[in-house]
């Protein structure tokens, strides 16, 4: 049981990755990601908001008919994020003028919807709770990560701290985004790719090893 | 199918489900809003702690009482900070992406003059999705630039590299800091800012009114020189046209180009092929009136669509406006009383009957004046006497003195253009200042407008 919340949660952190692996929430990203602390917000932002509509989706799948399950999804990803708004234009003023427009684009982010779609609707709350966090925290670190290289080469600055005065400008537009968001699809594939092999090499290896261990216990001792 | 079987149905069950979903968000986001609704005192605040660091005391201006709607953009509240005596505005400014974009400007006070601007935040936007790209050092460029009577430029700030690829953005919070500042001048402190002479003109918003002028010509041509309003993230454009009486184009040239991307040297015969283009030539070019780039039939200026808008833009202006920038070609029409002013024209000669604005404390004043061929003043009568103190028996023979002056004459008796009282050089109808200030205006009006008034004819 304990090994089936890992595998979903290490599902939507690396290995189905909404960011790098699935290519989700694109808008966003390139939208964002010029900015550390606006990339981070806007993950945070959606780490609740997924988790919360995982849960009230699954929650209620089995009353939602399978014919309107697309729109009642909609409503009740939109009225997250209406309260999201409220609450961090209320208490969290600057990064709710960080996010802007973005902020509203989250009800129609492919993450949300596609996570309900894929997932939320076919498991019961506590695996939905999980798959929505760790979907929302893989993207929050991939847009963090790339926020931070993209904000660092095109401003100098990280999170708003000046380290240096060379800066590529274009880097902190939407289309220098669109280059390290390319460039970093293709760093993680690769460290993944890696990670997958090493990992299937050593089990191959473990898988002979038991191997030749069996065929050697079955051998038939000859007797001098 | 019965009602029973409705009810029973998945049809029923789908409207239920979705209708209650819906019931239970509404309530909820009713309950939240009243919960965490941000009021307009709290945005208040909010603003005052941003940029004072600390409460001060604010006197509100009433807001009724005042001009409230600018050219490009509208105030929204204005506050006195009584601590330091500048002014908080909010205001919201035109031509953004997608629409207005609002802000806190403080529009600072030295003397009773606006001095510069301080703080500029924005408090709301209408799908500026690019706006947070804007550097907070684009803000201080309003601080660190003030120009007393001069409008800030995006283009200034495009040049400076501060707009962070939010030109459309930057357009509109630069709208809203030049609107807060004439708000300040012409409604709190009083002063006279340049009313938009082109404001009642067709399609003038494609122009800034304030930098484009026109001139009638003796052969009933007028030209005009055009500062055309960016198209889209260009900057703006110059024309100069020519638009002869025929109403068509004779000639246009781009004397500046506003595009950002560069137009290649074929942009000069790109504009010419405007050239003999009538109103009609240039509107059935596009789907509609706004000239808009994208909305043309066909394309225009191949490669170029944003500077063929901005010369479309041009000629449509010049020759839609041919009749209204010849009516309004009179020098000196501020001196008069437009309607009850009436002139003819006999034998190359012009006979006008000048009904004077009052000058300071006196009523209107009349004048039958005559300009003969020479552009000299062939008779003055003065038929109506405006004095509020009676100007005396002298009065015919004192206006009489200007027969045989020409316009150099009448102009070298005072030191500028506005023949105001006390703006004499060596004193004028002595004792009586404000007659002879009428009197010397009308002989200004009547030879100044001369030639427009043989071009035109006469309206008697």
């Amino acid at each position: 049981m304990k090994n089936k919340y890992g595998k979903i949660a290490l599902d939507g952190l690396i290995f189905n990755n909404p960011t790098f692996v699935l290519v989700l929430g694109t808008c966003p990203t390139l939208g964002l990601i010029s900015s550390a602390s606006s990339a981070f917000g806007m993950g945070l932002t959606v780490v609740v908001i997924l988790t919360l509509s995982n849960m009230l989706i699954s929650a209620f799948r089995k009353i939602i008919p399978n014919e309107v399950r697309i729109p009642a999804y909609i409503v009740i990803i939109a009225t997250l994020v209406t309260l999201a708004r409220m609450i961090l234009e209320k208490l969290v003023p600057d990064l709710y003028d960080s996010l802007g427009g973005f902020l509203a684009l989250i009800v129609v982010n492919c993450i949300i919807l596609g996570r309900a779609e894929a997932f939320a609707n076919k498991h019961n709350v506590l695996e939905s709770a999980v798959d929505g966090l760790a979907n929302g925290l893989g993207f929050t670190c991939a847009l963090t990560i790339m926020g931070i290289v993209c904000e660092f080469l095109g401003k100098g600055s990280i999170f708003g701290l000046q380290i240096m005065n060379f800066k590529i400008a274009a880097l902190a537009t939407p289309a220098g985004a669109f280059i390290i968001f390319g460039l970093s699809i293709a760093v993680f594939t690769y460290v993944l790719n890696t990670f997958m092999r090493s990992r299937r090499i050593k089990s191959n290896k473990i898988a002979r090893e038991n191997l030749l261990d069996k065929d050697a216990g079955a051998m038939p001792v000859k007797e001098a | 199918m019965t009602a029973k079987e409705f009810f029973k149905s998945t049809s029923f069950k789908c409207i239920a489900v979705l209708l209650s979903i819906l019931l239970i968000c509404g309530i909820l986001l009713t309950i939240c809003n009243a919960l965490f609704k941000v009021t307009d005192q709290e945005r208040f605040d909010r603003v005052i702690s941003e940029i004072y660091g600390q409460s001060v005391t604010t006197e509100e201006v009433k807001l009724s009482e005042v001009e409230t709607k600018f050219d490009k953009g509208t105030i929204n509240s204005a506050y006195k900070v009584t601590d330091d005596g500048n002014y908080l505005v909010n205001v919201s400014g035109t031509g953004g992406f997608a629409g207005t974009v609002t802000c806190w400007v403080v529009v600072k006070i030295t003397d009773n003059a606006v001095s510069g601007i301080g703080n500029v935040i924005i408090e709301s936007t209408q799908g500026e999705t690019y706006i947070n790209k804007i550097p907070s050092s684009a803000f201080d460029f309003y601080g660190d630039n003030y120009v007393a009577g001069e409008a800030y430029d995006v283009a200034d700030i495009k040049n400076a590299n501060l707009t962070g690829g939010a030109t459309m953005s930057m357009t509109a919070v630069t709208n809203c800091v030049n609107t807060a500042i004439d708000f300040i001048k012409s409604q709190i402190l009083g002063e006279e800012i340049a009313a938009n002479p082109y404001a009642d003109y067709t399609y003038a918003s494609f122009i800034d009114g304030l930098k484009s002028s026109h001139a009638v010509n003796t052969d009933g041509s007028i030209s005009y020189h055009l500062v055309i309003n960016p198209v889209e993230l260009t900057n703006a454009f110059e024309f100069d046209v020519v638009v002869s009486a025929d109403k068509t184009i004779a000639s246009i040239t781009m004397t500046v180009n506003g595009s950002t991307y560069g137009f290649g040297a074929d942009a000069d015969s790109k504009v010419s092929s405007l050239v003999g283009a009538t109103l009609d030539d240039v509107k059935a070019k596009f789907t509609d009136d706004t000239f808009a780039p994208n909305s043309d039939v066909g394309e225009i200026f191949t490669g170029a669509s944003l500077t063929g808008t901005a010369a479309y833009r041009a000629a449509a202006f010049a020759l839609a406006n041919y009749d209204n920038a010849l009516a309004n070609a009179w020098t000196y029409a501020d001196f008069i009383d437009k309607e009850a002013t009436s002139y003819t024209v006999a034998d190359s000669s012009v006979s006008y009957h000048l009904v004077i604005n009052p000058v300071e404390l006196t009523n209107a004043f009349e004048f039958d004046v005559v300009v003969s061929a020479d552009k000299t003043i062939a008779s003055i009568t003065m038929t109506v006497n405006g004095s509020t103190y009676g100007f005396g028996a002298d009065a015919d023979s004192k206006v009489s003195s200007l027969v045989g002056a020409t316009l150099d004459d009448v102009k070298a008796k005072f030191t500028d253009d506005t023949f105001a009282p006390n703006s004499d050089v060596g004193e004028i109808f002595t004792g009586a200042s404000l007659t002879g200030t009428a009197a010397y205006r009308a002989a200004a009006y009547a030879l100044a407008n001369y030639d427009l008034a043989i071009l035109l004819g006469g309206n008697a």
